[in-house]
Protein backbone atom coordinates (compact mmCIF):
# COMPACT_ATOMS: atom_id res chain seq x y z
CA UNK A 1 0.00 0.00 0.00
CA UNK A 2 1.23 3.30 -0.80
CA UNK A 3 0.66 5.39 1.90
CA UNK A 4 0.48 9.40 2.12
CA UNK A 5 3.01 11.88 0.20
CA UNK A 6 4.84 9.78 -1.72
CA UNK A 7 2.07 7.78 -2.85
CA UNK A 8 0.14 11.01 -4.71
CA UNK A 9 3.85 12.07 -5.26
CA UNK A 10 4.14 8.82 -7.65
CA UNK A 11 0.54 9.15 -8.96
CA UNK A 12 1.12 12.57 -10.02
CA UNK A 13 4.46 11.96 -11.44
CA UNK A 14 2.35 9.36 -13.79
CA UNK A 15 0.34 11.92 -14.67
CA UNK A 16 2.87 14.47 -15.32
CA UNK A 17 4.38 11.87 -17.64
CA UNK A 18 1.36 11.32 -19.05
CA UNK A 19 0.67 14.63 -20.02
CA UNK A 20 3.97 15.12 -21.49
CA UNK A 21 3.70 11.87 -24.21
CA UNK A 22 0.54 13.00 -25.17
CA UNK A 23 2.26 16.67 -25.79
CA UNK A 24 4.82 14.76 -27.76
CA UNK A 25 2.58 13.04 -30.04
CA UNK A 26 1.20 16.44 -31.11
CA UNK A 27 4.68 17.37 -32.39
CA UNK A 28 6.05 14.39 -33.64
CA UNK A 29 3.95 11.67 -35.81
CA UNK A 30 6.68 9.43 -36.15
CA UNK A 31 6.93 8.30 -32.48
CA UNK A 32 3.40 7.33 -32.10
CA UNK A 33 3.70 3.50 -31.69
CA UNK A 34 6.91 4.58 -28.51
CA UNK A 35 4.65 6.83 -27.15
CA UNK A 36 1.75 4.74 -27.41
CA UNK A 37 3.97 1.99 -25.89
CA UNK A 38 5.39 4.72 -22.91
CA UNK A 39 1.69 5.71 -22.56
CA UNK A 40 0.25 1.95 -21.75
CA UNK A 41 3.71 1.35 -19.45
CA UNK A 42 2.51 4.36 -17.49
CA UNK A 43 -0.93 3.40 -17.34
CA UNK A 44 0.10 0.13 -15.26
CA UNK A 45 3.13 1.64 -13.43
CA UNK A 46 0.69 2.68 -10.74
CA UNK A 47 -0.90 -0.43 -10.56
CA UNK A 48 2.25 -2.47 -9.88
CA UNK A 49 4.11 0.58 -7.97
CA UNK A 50 1.21 -0.52 -5.62
CA UNK A 51 1.87 -3.88 -5.67
CA UNK A 52 5.14 -3.98 -4.64
CA UNK A 53 4.55 -1.55 -1.75
CA UNK A 54 1.65 -4.00 -0.34
CA UNK A 55 2.83 -6.94 2.37
CA UNK A 56 1.03 -9.97 1.44
CA UNK A 57 0.45 -12.81 2.96
CA UNK A 58 1.55 -16.19 1.35
CA UNK A 59 -2.39 -16.86 0.91
CA UNK A 60 -2.67 -14.10 -1.35
CA UNK A 61 0.50 -13.87 -3.66
CA UNK A 62 0.18 -17.66 -4.05
CA UNK A 63 -4.00 -17.41 -4.86
CA UNK A 64 -3.43 -14.39 -7.36
CA UNK A 65 -0.68 -16.34 -8.88
CA UNK A 66 -2.84 -19.41 -9.05
CA UNK A 67 -5.37 -17.31 -10.59
CA UNK A 68 -3.20 -15.65 -13.06
CA UNK A 69 -2.13 -19.48 -13.97
CA UNK A 70 -5.75 -20.60 -14.30
CA UNK A 71 -6.52 -18.02 -16.83
CA UNK A 72 -3.46 -18.71 -18.89
CA UNK A 73 -4.09 -22.28 -19.76
CA UNK A 74 -7.37 -22.03 -19.99
CA UNK A 75 -7.32 -21.97 -23.44
CA UNK A 76 -6.31 -24.96 -23.02
CA UNK A 77 -9.14 -27.09 -22.93
CA UNK A 78 -10.92 -24.99 -25.82
CA UNK A 79 -8.31 -25.63 -28.65
CA UNK A 80 -10.30 -27.33 -30.51
CA UNK A 81 -12.48 -24.30 -31.01
CA UNK A 82 -11.42 -21.66 -32.97
CA UNK A 83 -11.63 -18.15 -30.98
CA UNK A 84 -13.11 -19.14 -28.10
CA UNK A 85 -11.18 -18.50 -24.84
CA UNK A 86 -12.78 -17.75 -21.55
CA UNK A 87 -9.50 -15.83 -20.27
CA UNK A 88 -11.74 -12.88 -20.07
CA UNK A 89 -14.27 -15.06 -18.15
CA UNK A 90 -12.04 -16.38 -15.72
CA UNK A 91 -10.34 -12.68 -15.06
CA UNK A 92 -13.91 -10.90 -14.40
CA UNK A 93 -14.93 -13.91 -12.02
CA UNK A 94 -11.32 -13.09 -9.92
CA UNK A 95 -12.32 -9.59 -9.84
CA UNK A 96 -15.81 -10.03 -8.98
CA UNK A 97 -14.80 -12.28 -6.14
CA UNK A 98 -11.42 -10.54 -5.10
CA UNK A 99 -12.15 -7.05 -5.82
CA UNK A 100 -10.89 -4.42 -8.47
CA UNK A 101 -6.90 -4.58 -7.63
CA UNK A 102 -6.37 -8.50 -7.74
CA UNK A 103 -8.64 -8.38 -11.00
CA UNK A 104 -6.41 -5.97 -12.48
CA UNK A 105 -3.16 -8.43 -11.60
CA UNK A 106 -4.82 -11.41 -12.62
CA UNK A 107 -5.56 -10.50 -16.16
CA UNK A 108 -1.72 -8.72 -16.16
CA UNK A 109 -0.14 -11.84 -15.14
CA UNK A 110 -2.52 -14.19 -17.23
CA UNK A 111 -1.05 -11.72 -20.21
CA UNK A 112 2.49 -12.41 -19.21
CA UNK A 113 2.91 -15.81 -18.31
CA UNK A 114 1.02 -16.54 -21.64
CA UNK A 115 3.26 -14.37 -23.39
CA UNK A 116 6.53 -15.81 -21.59
CA UNK A 117 5.52 -19.38 -23.41
CA UNK A 118 3.98 -18.17 -26.28
CA UNK A 119 6.50 -15.68 -27.56
CA UNK A 120 6.89 -11.75 -26.41
CA UNK A 121 5.98 -9.50 -28.94
CA UNK A 122 5.13 -5.83 -29.62
CA UNK A 123 1.40 -6.09 -28.49
CA UNK A 124 2.34 -8.06 -24.53
CA UNK A 125 2.13 -4.77 -23.27
CA UNK A 126 -1.33 -4.10 -24.76
CA UNK A 127 -2.72 -7.26 -24.00
CA UNK A 128 -1.44 -6.75 -20.18
CA UNK A 129 -3.25 -3.50 -20.22
CA UNK A 130 -6.55 -5.35 -21.38
CA UNK A 131 -6.72 -7.77 -20.03
CA UNK A 132 -5.68 -6.05 -16.79
CA UNK A 133 -8.40 -3.33 -17.47
CA UNK A 134 -11.08 -6.01 -17.79
CA UNK A 135 -10.49 -7.21 -14.04
CA UNK A 136 -9.97 -3.29 -12.81
CA UNK A 137 -13.35 -2.23 -14.62
CA UNK A 138 -15.33 -5.23 -13.17
CA UNK A 139 -14.21 -5.23 -9.47
CA UNK A 140 -15.16 -2.09 -9.74
CA UNK A 141 -18.32 -2.19 -10.43
CA UNK A 142 -18.50 -5.49 -8.62
CA UNK A 143 -21.12 -4.26 -5.74
CA UNK A 144 -23.43 -2.05 -8.20
CA UNK A 145 -26.32 -3.40 -9.16
CA UNK A 146 -25.66 -3.50 -12.41
CA UNK A 147 -23.21 -6.43 -11.55
CA UNK A 148 -25.31 -8.14 -9.75
CA UNK A 149 -27.80 -8.91 -12.42
CA UNK A 150 -26.99 -11.41 -15.03
CA UNK A 151 -28.04 -8.78 -17.92
CA UNK A 152 -25.04 -6.47 -16.45
CA UNK A 153 -22.61 -9.26 -16.24
CA UNK A 154 -23.83 -10.43 -20.09
CA UNK A 155 -23.27 -6.65 -21.09
CA UNK A 156 -20.35 -6.17 -19.43
CA UNK A 157 -18.72 -8.75 -21.30
CA UNK A 158 -20.07 -8.77 -24.68
CA UNK A 159 -18.80 -5.02 -24.66
CA UNK A 160 -15.30 -5.63 -23.48
CA UNK A 161 -15.46 -8.54 -26.26
CA UNK A 162 -15.18 -5.46 -28.65
CA UNK A 163 -13.01 -3.17 -26.40
CA UNK A 164 -10.62 -6.30 -25.87
CA UNK A 165 -10.08 -5.91 -29.96
CA UNK A 166 -10.13 -2.48 -30.35
CA UNK A 167 -7.36 -1.98 -28.03
CA UNK A 168 -5.54 -4.80 -29.63
CA UNK A 169 -5.96 -2.90 -32.58
CA UNK A 170 -4.47 0.16 -31.67
CA UNK A 171 -0.62 -0.82 -31.78
CA UNK A 172 -1.05 -1.66 -35.82
CA UNK A 173 -2.90 1.59 -36.39
CA UNK A 174 -0.65 3.96 -34.25
CA UNK A 175 2.67 2.80 -35.66
CA UNK A 176 2.04 1.60 -39.29
CA UNK A 177 -1.29 3.69 -40.62
CA UNK A 178 -0.07 6.97 -42.15
CA UNK A 179 -3.37 8.94 -42.40
CA UNK A 180 -4.66 7.62 -39.28
CA UNK A 181 -8.47 8.73 -39.95
CA UNK A 182 -11.77 7.26 -38.92
CA UNK A 183 -12.09 5.53 -42.10
CA UNK A 184 -8.48 3.90 -41.74
CA UNK A 185 -10.23 3.21 -38.21
CA UNK A 186 -13.78 1.56 -38.83
CA UNK A 187 -11.72 -0.45 -41.53
CA UNK A 188 -9.65 -2.02 -39.11
CA UNK A 189 -12.21 -2.40 -36.57
CA UNK A 190 -14.82 -3.62 -39.66
CA UNK A 191 -11.87 -6.80 -40.14
CA UNK A 192 -11.69 -7.60 -36.58
CA UNK A 193 -15.13 -7.53 -36.10
CA UNK A 194 -16.20 -11.48 -36.29
CA UNK A 195 -13.45 -12.16 -33.73
CA UNK A 196 -14.31 -9.64 -31.29
CA UNK A 197 -18.22 -10.73 -31.87
CA UNK A 198 -17.00 -14.38 -31.15
CA UNK A 199 -14.87 -13.00 -27.65
CA UNK A 200 -17.88 -11.07 -26.28
CA UNK A 201 -20.31 -13.63 -27.31
CA UNK A 202 -18.21 -16.28 -25.72
CA UNK A 203 -17.99 -13.85 -22.91
CA UNK A 204 -21.89 -13.75 -22.42
CA UNK A 205 -22.31 -17.34 -22.92
CA UNK A 206 -19.90 -18.14 -19.99
CA UNK A 207 -21.33 -15.65 -17.99
CA UNK A 208 -24.53 -17.02 -18.37
CA UNK A 209 -24.00 -20.28 -17.61
CA UNK A 210 -21.05 -20.73 -15.63
CA UNK A 211 -20.68 -17.54 -13.19
CA UNK A 212 -22.75 -18.70 -10.53
CA UNK A 213 -21.01 -21.51 -9.74
CA UNK A 214 -17.21 -19.53 -10.36
CA UNK A 215 -18.99 -16.91 -8.16
CA UNK A 216 -19.15 -20.00 -5.73
CA UNK A 217 -16.02 -22.12 -6.04
CA UNK A 218 -13.94 -18.61 -5.39
CA UNK A 219 -16.25 -17.17 -3.19
CA UNK A 220 -16.30 -20.12 -0.48
CA UNK A 221 -12.12 -20.50 -1.08
CA UNK A 222 -12.12 -16.64 0.14
CA UNK A 223 -14.59 -17.02 2.82
CA UNK A 224 -12.82 -20.62 4.45
CA UNK A 225 -9.30 -18.59 4.10
CA UNK A 226 -10.44 -15.03 5.09
CA UNK A 227 -8.14 -13.59 1.81
CA UNK A 228 -7.88 -10.11 -0.05
CA UNK A 229 -10.41 -8.78 2.53
CA UNK A 230 -9.96 -4.91 1.98
CA UNK B 1 24.69 -24.27 -26.15
CA UNK B 2 24.99 -20.19 -25.79
CA UNK B 3 27.36 -18.53 -26.88
CA UNK B 4 28.78 -15.24 -28.22
CA UNK B 5 25.92 -12.55 -27.94
CA UNK B 6 23.29 -14.53 -26.33
CA UNK B 7 26.36 -15.47 -23.56
CA UNK B 8 26.29 -11.55 -22.69
CA UNK B 9 24.51 -10.50 -19.37
CA UNK B 10 20.80 -10.50 -19.68
CA UNK B 11 21.15 -6.59 -19.07
CA UNK B 12 23.38 -5.68 -22.20
CA UNK B 13 20.96 -8.13 -24.40
CA UNK B 14 18.03 -6.03 -22.51
CA UNK B 15 19.69 -2.96 -23.59
CA UNK B 16 20.33 -3.76 -27.06
CA UNK B 17 16.75 -5.11 -27.82
CA UNK B 18 15.59 -1.97 -26.56
CA UNK B 19 17.44 0.22 -28.66
CA UNK B 20 17.22 -2.10 -31.84
CA UNK B 21 13.03 -1.74 -31.27
CA UNK B 22 13.12 1.63 -31.05
CA UNK B 23 15.12 1.60 -33.85
CA UNK B 24 12.38 -0.13 -35.45
CA UNK B 25 9.68 1.74 -34.87
CA UNK B 26 11.56 4.94 -35.76
CA UNK B 27 13.96 4.30 -39.00
CA UNK B 28 11.57 4.60 -42.26
CA UNK B 29 14.64 5.69 -44.60
CA UNK B 30 14.60 2.87 -46.84
CA UNK B 31 18.44 2.26 -46.96
CA UNK B 32 18.10 1.64 -43.32
CA UNK B 33 15.26 -0.41 -43.58
CA UNK B 34 16.92 -2.93 -45.73
CA UNK B 35 19.94 -2.58 -43.72
CA UNK B 36 17.53 -3.87 -40.51
CA UNK B 37 15.50 -6.69 -42.75
CA UNK B 38 18.88 -8.14 -43.42
CA UNK B 39 20.43 -7.92 -39.69
CA UNK B 40 17.09 -9.33 -37.94
CA UNK B 41 16.54 -11.87 -40.38
CA UNK B 42 20.47 -12.06 -39.79
CA UNK B 43 20.47 -12.23 -36.21
CA UNK B 44 17.88 -14.81 -35.86
CA UNK B 45 19.46 -17.02 -38.27
CA UNK B 46 22.88 -16.79 -36.24
CA UNK B 47 21.06 -17.45 -33.41
CA UNK B 48 18.71 -21.08 -34.10
CA UNK B 49 19.23 -21.23 -37.87
CA UNK B 50 16.16 -19.53 -38.39
CA UNK B 51 13.98 -22.22 -36.79
CA UNK B 52 11.84 -20.03 -34.73
CA UNK B 53 11.63 -17.42 -37.23
CA UNK B 54 10.47 -20.14 -40.15
CA UNK B 55 7.41 -21.24 -37.38
CA UNK B 56 6.31 -17.72 -37.27
CA UNK B 57 7.17 -16.11 -40.19
CA UNK B 58 3.73 -16.91 -42.27
CA UNK B 59 1.52 -14.61 -39.66
CA UNK B 60 4.11 -11.74 -40.11
CA UNK B 61 3.98 -12.00 -43.71
CA UNK B 62 -0.07 -11.82 -43.39
CA UNK B 63 -0.14 -8.90 -41.43
CA UNK B 64 2.70 -6.83 -43.21
CA UNK B 65 0.83 -7.65 -46.72
CA UNK B 66 -2.64 -5.68 -44.71
CA UNK B 67 -0.72 -3.13 -43.84
CA UNK B 68 1.08 -2.81 -47.57
CA UNK B 69 -2.12 -2.92 -49.04
CA UNK B 70 -4.35 -0.17 -46.64
CA UNK B 71 -1.60 2.55 -46.61
CA UNK B 72 -2.54 3.47 -50.53
CA UNK B 73 -6.15 2.31 -50.03
CA UNK B 74 -6.51 5.12 -47.64
CA UNK B 75 -4.34 8.13 -48.24
CA UNK B 76 -4.34 9.45 -51.65
CA UNK B 77 -1.52 12.08 -51.34
CA UNK B 78 1.40 12.25 -53.28
CA UNK B 79 2.31 13.85 -56.98
CA UNK B 80 2.69 10.67 -58.95
CA UNK B 81 -0.68 8.82 -59.56
CA UNK B 82 -0.23 5.48 -60.92
CA UNK B 83 -3.87 4.64 -61.38
CA UNK B 84 -7.86 4.79 -59.94
CA UNK B 85 -9.62 2.48 -57.58
CA UNK B 86 -12.93 3.60 -57.18
CA UNK B 87 -12.40 7.09 -58.29
CA UNK B 88 -9.64 7.09 -55.95
CA UNK B 89 -5.97 8.34 -56.86
CA UNK B 90 -3.18 5.44 -56.27
CA UNK B 91 -0.18 7.55 -55.76
CA UNK B 92 3.11 5.98 -56.31
CA UNK B 93 4.20 7.75 -52.74
CA UNK B 94 1.55 6.13 -50.93
CA UNK B 95 2.66 2.48 -52.22
CA UNK B 96 6.08 3.16 -51.47
CA UNK B 97 5.30 4.51 -48.36
CA UNK B 98 2.56 1.12 -47.93
CA UNK B 99 5.75 -1.05 -48.36
CA UNK B 100 8.13 1.06 -45.90
CA UNK B 101 5.72 1.05 -43.20
CA UNK B 102 5.07 -2.91 -44.28
CA UNK B 103 8.95 -3.41 -43.86
CA UNK B 104 9.05 -1.66 -40.67
CA UNK B 105 6.73 -3.85 -39.30
CA UNK B 106 8.40 -7.06 -40.51
CA UNK B 107 11.56 -5.75 -38.74
CA UNK B 108 10.14 -5.11 -35.80
CA UNK B 109 8.24 -8.22 -35.40
CA UNK B 110 10.98 -10.56 -36.54
CA UNK B 111 13.33 -8.86 -34.10
CA UNK B 112 10.74 -9.76 -31.24
CA UNK B 113 11.45 -13.25 -32.23
CA UNK B 114 15.39 -12.89 -31.72
CA UNK B 115 14.59 -11.18 -28.31
CA UNK B 116 12.63 -13.85 -27.43
CA UNK B 117 15.83 -16.50 -28.48
CA UNK B 118 18.15 -14.43 -26.43
CA UNK B 119 15.57 -13.12 -23.74
CA UNK B 120 14.15 -16.35 -22.45
CA UNK B 121 12.02 -16.14 -19.54
CA UNK B 122 14.57 -17.21 -16.63
CA UNK B 123 16.71 -13.66 -18.26
CA UNK B 124 13.77 -11.72 -18.07
CA UNK B 125 12.60 -12.67 -14.78
CA UNK B 126 15.95 -12.28 -13.74
CA UNK B 127 16.39 -8.24 -15.05
CA UNK B 128 12.40 -7.85 -13.16
CA UNK B 129 13.44 -9.49 -9.96
CA UNK B 130 16.13 -6.49 -8.93
CA UNK B 131 13.56 -4.13 -9.76
CA UNK B 132 10.16 -5.13 -8.83
CA UNK B 133 10.96 -8.14 -6.88
CA UNK B 134 7.24 -9.23 -5.69
CA UNK B 135 6.07 -8.85 -9.35
CA UNK B 136 8.92 -11.02 -10.57
CA UNK B 137 8.21 -13.52 -7.71
CA UNK B 138 4.11 -13.99 -8.49
CA UNK B 139 5.10 -13.99 -12.09
CA UNK B 140 7.85 -17.32 -11.17
CA UNK B 141 5.13 -18.66 -9.36
CA UNK B 142 2.63 -18.99 -12.14
CA UNK B 143 4.84 -19.91 -14.49
CA UNK B 144 5.51 -23.26 -12.22
CA UNK B 145 2.13 -23.52 -12.27
CA UNK B 146 1.58 -23.34 -15.93
CA UNK B 147 2.85 -27.26 -16.72
CA UNK B 148 1.65 -28.24 -13.53
CA UNK B 149 -2.05 -27.40 -14.66
CA UNK B 150 -1.51 -28.06 -18.00
CA UNK B 151 -0.65 -31.68 -17.19
CA UNK B 152 -3.41 -31.88 -14.75
CA UNK B 153 -5.92 -30.87 -17.57
CA UNK B 154 -5.04 -33.66 -19.68
CA UNK B 155 -5.33 -35.84 -16.57
CA UNK B 156 -9.42 -34.59 -16.18
CA UNK B 157 -9.70 -34.44 -20.07
CA UNK B 158 -8.87 -38.19 -20.06
CA UNK B 159 -11.23 -39.34 -17.41
CA UNK B 160 -13.51 -37.03 -19.33
CA UNK B 161 -13.25 -39.23 -22.87
CA UNK B 162 -12.96 -42.20 -20.62
CA UNK B 163 -16.34 -41.53 -19.37
CA UNK B 164 -17.85 -40.72 -22.61
CA UNK B 165 -18.57 -36.96 -22.03
CA UNK B 166 -15.66 -35.65 -25.02
CA UNK B 167 -17.00 -37.43 -27.65
CA UNK B 168 -16.07 -37.33 -31.60
CA UNK B 169 -18.31 -34.84 -33.61
CA UNK B 170 -20.12 -33.56 -30.88
CA UNK B 171 -21.48 -29.87 -31.38
CA UNK B 172 -19.71 -26.61 -29.99
CA UNK B 173 -22.11 -25.52 -27.68
CA UNK B 174 -22.04 -28.92 -26.05
CA UNK B 175 -18.05 -29.21 -26.37
CA UNK B 176 -17.26 -25.64 -24.68
CA UNK B 177 -20.44 -26.99 -22.20
CA UNK B 178 -17.87 -30.29 -21.54
CA UNK B 179 -14.51 -28.18 -21.72
CA UNK B 180 -15.80 -25.71 -18.65
CA UNK B 181 -16.20 -28.62 -16.57
CA UNK B 182 -12.40 -29.83 -17.67
CA UNK B 183 -11.98 -26.28 -16.04
CA UNK B 184 -14.08 -26.31 -12.54
CA UNK B 185 -12.79 -29.69 -11.73
CA UNK B 186 -9.39 -27.82 -11.92
CA UNK B 187 -10.09 -25.19 -10.46
CA UNK B 188 -11.55 -26.40 -6.85
CA UNK B 189 -8.58 -28.94 -7.44
CA UNK B 190 -6.03 -26.63 -7.02
CA UNK B 191 -6.71 -23.43 -5.24
CA UNK B 192 -7.27 -25.50 -2.71
CA UNK B 193 -3.52 -26.79 -2.82
CA UNK B 194 -2.17 -23.37 -3.79
CA UNK B 195 -3.43 -22.46 -0.37
CA UNK B 196 -1.64 -25.27 1.22
CA UNK B 197 1.26 -24.64 -0.69
CA UNK B 198 0.81 -20.79 0.88
CA UNK B 199 0.53 -22.62 4.58
CA UNK B 200 3.46 -24.38 3.85
CA UNK B 201 5.62 -21.36 2.22
CA UNK B 202 4.83 -19.39 5.50
CA UNK B 203 6.13 -21.95 7.96
CA UNK B 204 9.14 -22.22 6.31
CA UNK B 205 9.63 -18.34 6.83
CA UNK B 206 7.78 -16.92 3.51
CA UNK B 207 7.99 -13.23 4.30
CA UNK B 208 9.97 -12.51 7.66
CA UNK B 209 12.85 -10.78 6.10
CA UNK B 210 13.35 -8.25 2.67
CA UNK B 211 13.65 -11.00 -0.10
CA UNK B 212 16.88 -11.06 -1.82
CA UNK B 213 17.73 -11.69 -5.02
CA UNK B 214 20.70 -13.88 -6.25
CA UNK B 215 22.35 -12.63 -9.75
CA UNK B 216 24.78 -15.50 -10.26
CA UNK B 217 25.78 -14.10 -13.17
CA UNK B 218 27.64 -10.24 -12.82
CA UNK B 219 29.03 -8.35 -15.59
CA UNK B 220 32.59 -8.93 -16.95
CA UNK B 221 35.16 -6.70 -18.90
CA UNK B 222 33.26 -8.26 -21.93
CA UNK B 223 30.03 -7.06 -20.55
CA UNK B 224 31.22 -3.53 -20.12
CA UNK B 225 32.81 -3.45 -23.30
CA UNK B 226 30.15 -4.02 -25.40
CA UNK B 227 27.78 -2.12 -23.27
CA UNK B 228 30.13 1.18 -23.91
CA UNK B 229 30.24 0.50 -27.88
CA UNK B 230 26.20 0.19 -27.98
CA UNK B 231 25.85 3.24 -25.80
CA UNK B 232 28.47 5.26 -28.32
CA UNK B 233 27.34 3.84 -31.94
CA UNK B 234 23.51 2.72 -30.42
CA UNK B 235 23.19 6.47 -28.49
CA UNK B 236 24.98 7.86 -32.10
CA UNK B 237 22.55 6.35 -33.62
CA UNK B 238 19.34 7.20 -31.95
CA UNK B 239 20.31 11.03 -31.02
CA UNK B 240 21.06 11.50 -35.02
CA UNK B 241 17.29 10.26 -35.87
CA UNK B 242 15.58 12.55 -33.48
CA UNK B 243 17.84 15.35 -34.74
CA UNK B 244 16.28 14.62 -38.28
CA UNK B 245 19.16 12.55 -39.75
CA UNK B 246 17.80 10.38 -41.96
CA UNK B 247 14.40 11.26 -41.61
CA UNK B 248 13.04 10.13 -44.80
CA UNK B 249 10.49 12.01 -46.99
CA UNK B 250 8.03 10.20 -48.95
CA UNK B 251 5.83 13.37 -50.16
CA UNK B 252 4.60 15.42 -51.60
CA UNK B 253 7.34 13.37 -53.81
CA UNK B 254 9.93 10.74 -52.86
CA UNK B 255 13.11 11.74 -51.65
CA UNK B 256 16.03 11.14 -53.73
CA UNK B 257 18.52 8.67 -51.72
CA UNK B 258 21.72 10.96 -51.40
CA UNK B 259 23.70 11.06 -48.44
CA UNK B 260 25.75 14.24 -46.78
CA UNK B 261 28.74 13.36 -44.53
CA UNK B 262 27.20 13.40 -41.96
CA UNK B 263 25.11 10.99 -42.95
CA UNK B 264 27.57 8.63 -43.50
CA UNK B 265 28.52 8.51 -40.06
CA UNK B 266 25.06 8.13 -38.78
CA UNK B 267 24.97 5.12 -41.22
CA UNK B 268 28.06 3.56 -40.38
CA UNK B 269 27.91 3.98 -36.31
CA UNK B 270 24.08 2.44 -37.24
CA UNK B 271 25.29 -0.44 -38.93
CA UNK B 272 28.06 -1.33 -36.51
CA UNK B 273 25.30 -1.31 -34.40
CA UNK B 274 23.05 -4.05 -36.63
CA UNK B 275 26.40 -6.18 -36.98
CA UNK B 276 27.44 -6.49 -33.11
CA UNK B 277 25.63 -9.18 -32.53
CA UNK B 278 26.53 -11.29 -35.68
CA UNK B 279 29.98 -10.39 -35.66
CA UNK B 280 29.66 -11.83 -31.34
CA UNK B 281 28.11 -14.95 -32.65
CA UNK B 282 30.30 -15.41 -36.10
CA UNK B 283 33.90 -14.59 -34.37
CA UNK B 284 33.01 -17.51 -31.87
CA UNK B 285 31.82 -19.57 -34.62
CA UNK B 286 34.93 -19.18 -36.47
CA UNK B 287 37.02 -19.67 -33.01
CA UNK B 288 35.29 -22.97 -32.48
CA UNK B 289 36.00 -24.20 -35.86
CA UNK B 290 39.17 -23.46 -35.54
CA UNK B 291 39.55 -25.47 -32.18
CA UNK B 292 38.14 -28.41 -33.56
CA UNK B 293 40.35 -28.62 -36.47
CA UNK B 294 43.07 -28.42 -34.66
CA UNK B 295 42.27 -31.47 -32.61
Amino acid sequence: MIKGRTGWAVYALCFAAAGAVLLATMWRRELYLPLSLLMVFLAMLPFFIRFERRRLRAEELLLIAMLGAIAAVSRIPFAPLPSVQPVSFVVIMAALVFGAETGFLVGAIAAIVSNLFLGQGPWTPWQMFSWGMIGFTAGLLRNTRFMGSLWGKNLFGLVWGFLFGWIMNLWGLLGFVETLNWQVVFASYAASFAFDLTHGLSNVFFLTLFSGIWLKILGRVKLKYGLLEH
Amino acid sequence: MVYGFASLHPRVCFLYFALLLSFCMLFLHPLLLGATLAAVIGLNLSLDGGRALRRSIGGYMILALFIFIVNPLFSSRGATILFYVWDRAVTLESVVYGALFSVSMLCLLIAFTALNLVLNPGKLLLLLSPIAPQTAFAVTVTMRFVPLLTRRLKAIMTVQRAMGYFTDGMGRRRYAREAMETLHALVSWSLEEALQTAASMRSRGYGIGRRSSADEQTMDGRDWLVCWVLLVVGGNSLIGRLMGVHAYEVYPRLEPLGESPLGWLHLASYLAFLALPLIMNEKERLHWRHIRSNM
